[in-house]
């Protein structure tokens, strides 16, 4: 018997969680555009082959993965233009990044406060 | 967090027909008390996240929320199925 | 995953647009200051800014420190200057107001930016609320 609650609300979950990481991560590269020597960053979110939904930790690319949370892939984004202080943060796509980080979070949270509601709805119907 | 139904098991509404008519009673009380304990257990949880964001403890928003949420809707099915087995139990204390 | 790490950062990083452009503006100020308290004339600020750490794969940045551009300005021929040498040349900042204009807009760009990602985390924390019904 599953939980009546089921896998989905866990998958949003990881979801939202691995939106709040990538935009911490834009805040970053936005923050240090003008930071000389600054590589910009991005990470991914592994799928794996059986089709479920997993942060992965592959080659990190040098750089720590924080250990409180769940692994993600962070890895210096290839970068099209270099500035004479070897920057690579590239403004426009950051801000592109950044909106459609932010509504892909969105998407994620209305799921899952639409499959709640519902969920309360069969229940208080119950009675 | 994965929160399991209630699960009442074969004997929940056995008639005591075989046992003693003490049998249905126990199994029906123990599962209740077990069900009550388990939502509140999540309750609590909820509870205790949702002070954990106010003071700042955590910055987790949406886990809180969807945590607070799965509580509430826990705590909505434990009321509602213990009404419905509640009313199911006099109807059949009825029969007899 | 926490919103308000982000912020955090972003608020660093307006904080150093913020000293950048009064840097900038100190600069244009003195484009013709001849004659400072530590003699000599006024030479322009630079910001050395640094990537700090924040939570490991996460970073801030902020001003190391304001450094002063060594680079010798002009001479110009100035006789009636009271700044001016034996030979009537002044020595001036080494200020280039295009230049310094052409950081101004990009250091506004760099702070709005940053505006720009709090207002996004903002509004996705608040989403996230809605959660709660």
């Amino acid at each position: 018997m599953g939980g009546i609650f089921g896998r989905s609300i866990e998958q949003f979950k990881s979801f939202m969680d691995y939106r709040v990481f990538r935009q911490e991560i834009i805040a970053s590269n936005v923050a240090n555009t003008d930071t000389p020597g600054y590589k910009a960053r991005d990470v991914s979110f592994e799928k794996q082959l059986d089709g479920q939904m997993k942060m992965q930790q592959t080659h990190s690319d040098h750089l720590p993965v924080s250990q409180t949370g769940p692994a993600f892939d962070t890895f210096e984004e290839p970068y099209t233009h270099i500035g004479n202080d070897s920057n690579t943060v590239d403004m426009d796509r950051e801000m592109m990044k950044l909106a459609q980080n932010q509504l892909l979070y969105d998407v994620a949270a209305q799921s899952v406060r639409g499959k709640l509601q519902r969920l309360k709805t069969v229940i208080t119907e119950m009675r | 967090m994965r929160i399991d139904p209630l699960d009442f098991g074969p004997n929940a509404f056995r008639l005591s027909a075989d046992k003693g008519t003490n049998a249905p009673e126990t199994d029906f009380v123990d599962t209740l008390r077990q069900a009550v304990s388990q939502t509140n257990e999540t309750l609590k949880k909820a509870e205790k996240a949702s002070v954990d964001l106010a003071s700042g403890e955590t910055g987790n928003i949406h886990e809180v929320m969807i945590q607070q949420q799965k509580a509430d809707i826990s705590l909505r099915l434990l009321v509602t199925s213990t009404n419905k087995l509640i009313n199911a139990y006099n109807e059949l204390k009825n029969l007899r | 995953m926490d919103l308000f790490t982000a912020m955090d950062i972003s608020a660093g990083g307006l904080s150093v647009q913020r000293t950048r452009m009064n840097v900038i503006s100190s600069n244009i100020t003195n484009a013709n200051t001849t004659r400072t308290e530590e003699g000599g004339p006024y030479q322009r600020r630079d910001c050395v800014l640094k990537e700090t750490t924040f939570e490991n794969v996460l970073s801030g940045v902020e001003v190391e420190e304001i450094v002063r551009d060594p680079t010798p300005g002009k001479r110009i021929y100035d006789p009636g200057n009271p700044d001016s040498d034996k030979e009537g040349y002044v020595r001036m900042p080494n200020v280039n107001i295009m230049e310094e204009m052409v950081n101004l807009t990009g250091t506004t760009r760099a702070f709005e930016a940053n505006a720009t990602v709090i207002k996004s985390l903002k509004d996705m924390a608040l989403k996230a609320l809605s959660i709660g019904g």
